[in-house]
């Protein structure tokens, strides 16, 4: 008796049907890779989340926002069938943030023709995720003319990634490693660990910018993985 | 629940930072944060964790090579974590002594008691491993005793209590062990005769 996508082998085992072949199985395992991982990054977030949240409405907050983050290469991909741009990446990140900052925002994009890997997608939408979520929520709370712009270049050292805003900039006597919350914890996680790079934040003058680097022997090995 | 100092090895920034809140819920102390395989074991070097915690699929030297580079260095207790039930890692994990295999997303509820059977089984584990060596010792002392006790036996046509009451002589006299005058007897196979009395 047939079965949709297996069959019943002479041995009663249930096996592939004809119509999948080794390549679509192939396809099909390296999505299921994917899809586990970020179940695991998912599971990882409400950890951090409940271990952070003072309120249901905090965690809520907190995981809503990062799993969308985490699933905006996938909605790129699907919609447009193409692997994502950092530039289209980094739009979508913002027009999901814009909602956190004030209305009147201006806003500049000036970031390099870089096509991304799943590899480099994920880890580069939570970062800007967390970066432009700070700049919106804390950085130009109180700003008469926010502010933002989104910079980066490509060269033989690796991609260069600034969020710079005109804000209120870190609070007198900020170190990152001793008073970053989980947000900037995080930013600071992904760039050293999963991009092998570095998160430096620097006083603006008024404002704030933080600057990643990715080095270009690490660009590299992580734009191998491909979508499909 | 003992508060053991831990090196944590993990490349993806999310999971590690929940292994990290993980580990600090739990009450031990992150002692350093490794992203792949040789930074781990330079870390493990240089801070000398009472565990390490570490993801398997790391970039370059894996989670197992690391842990058999460690071990042989410095035995510890390593606990794996991987996203992976594979006979293959787990066939590899055993020869490089890896003391728990967990399976991800890793629970704070699993993760304690993981640790701490690990840590109290190594601690067994070279508990065990020193008696064994003292053992051996005192057996090869024994054999080495035995065999000269034989030789001297068979070399003067004495009783076993005469051939042992000589080696005590020698080892009295010459300021040595049992086991060394033993050993002297062996290595010499010249006959030993009795010390002089005055």
């Amino acid at each position: 008796m047939g079965q949709p996508g297996g069959g019943l082998s002479d041995g009663g085992a249930l096996a592939p049907a004809a119509s999948l072949t080794p390549e679509s199985l192939k396809t099909a395992g390296g999505v299921c890779h994917r899809v586990k991982n970020d179940f695991q990054t998912i599971a990882n977030i409400l950890a951090l989340g409940s271990a952070h949240a003072r309120s249901p409405r905090d965690l809520a907050e907190a995981v809503e926002g990062r799993v969308v983050a985490l699933s905006l290469g996938y909605t790129l991909v699907s919609e447009t069938g193409q692997p994502p741009t950092l530039d289209r990446l980094a739009q979508e990140v913002l027009r999901r943030n814009l909602w956190k900052g004030p209305s009147h925002l201006r806003l500049a994009r000036r970031l390099p023709p870089l096509v991304l890997s799943l590899r480099l997608c994920s880890p580069l939408s939570l970062w800007l995720h967390e970066i432009i979520g700070n700049a919106l929520r804390h950085g130009l709370e109180q700003v008469s003319d926010p502010e933002l712009l989104l910079e980066g270049s490509l060269d033989d050292d690796g991609l260069r990634l600034c969020v710079t805003d005109n804000g209120a900039g870190l609070p007198p006597g900020f170190a990152l490693e001793r008073d970053a919350r989980l947000g900037l914890r995080l930013a600071m996680a992904l760039a050293a660990n999963d991009l092998r790079g570095g998160l430096e934040l620097e006083d603006a003058r008024p404002g704030l910018k933080a600057t990643l680097r990715v080095p270009a022997g690490e660009l590299a090995r992580l734009a191998q993985e491909l979508w499909w | 629940m003992v508060s053991l100092g831990v090196l944590l090895v993990e490349d993806e920034a999310v999971q590690a930072l929940a292994l990290e809140q993980a580990l600090r819920d739990l009450g031990h102390r992150v002692l350093g944060l490794a992203g792949d395989g040789r930074q781990a074991c330079e870390l493990c070097r240089q801070l000398r964790p009472d565990l390490v915690l570490m993801d398997i699929g790391l970039p370059g030297m894996d989670g197992i090579e690391a842990a058999r580079v460690m071990s042989l260095e410095r035995p510890l207790p390593v606990v794996l974590i991987t996203a992976h039930a594979d006979r293959r890692f787990l066939e590899r994990a055993r020869r490089a002594n890896v003391h728990s295999y967990l399976l991800k997303p890793v629970e704070t509820a699993v993760l304690g008691p993981a640790m701490d059977l690990a840590h109290h089984n190594f601690t067994r584990e070279s508990e065990l491993r020193r008696e064994v060596t003292d053992l051996r010792e005192s057996l090869h002392a024994r054999k080495v005793l035995a065999r000269a006790q034989g030789l001297l036996m068979d070399q003067h046509h004495i009783g076993e209590q005469e051939a042992l009451r000589r080696l005590r002589e020698m080892a009295q006299v010459r300021g040595l062990e049992l086991v060394q005058a033993a050993q002297e007897v062996l290595g010499a196979q010249q006959p030993l005769r009795p010390p002089r009395r005055g």
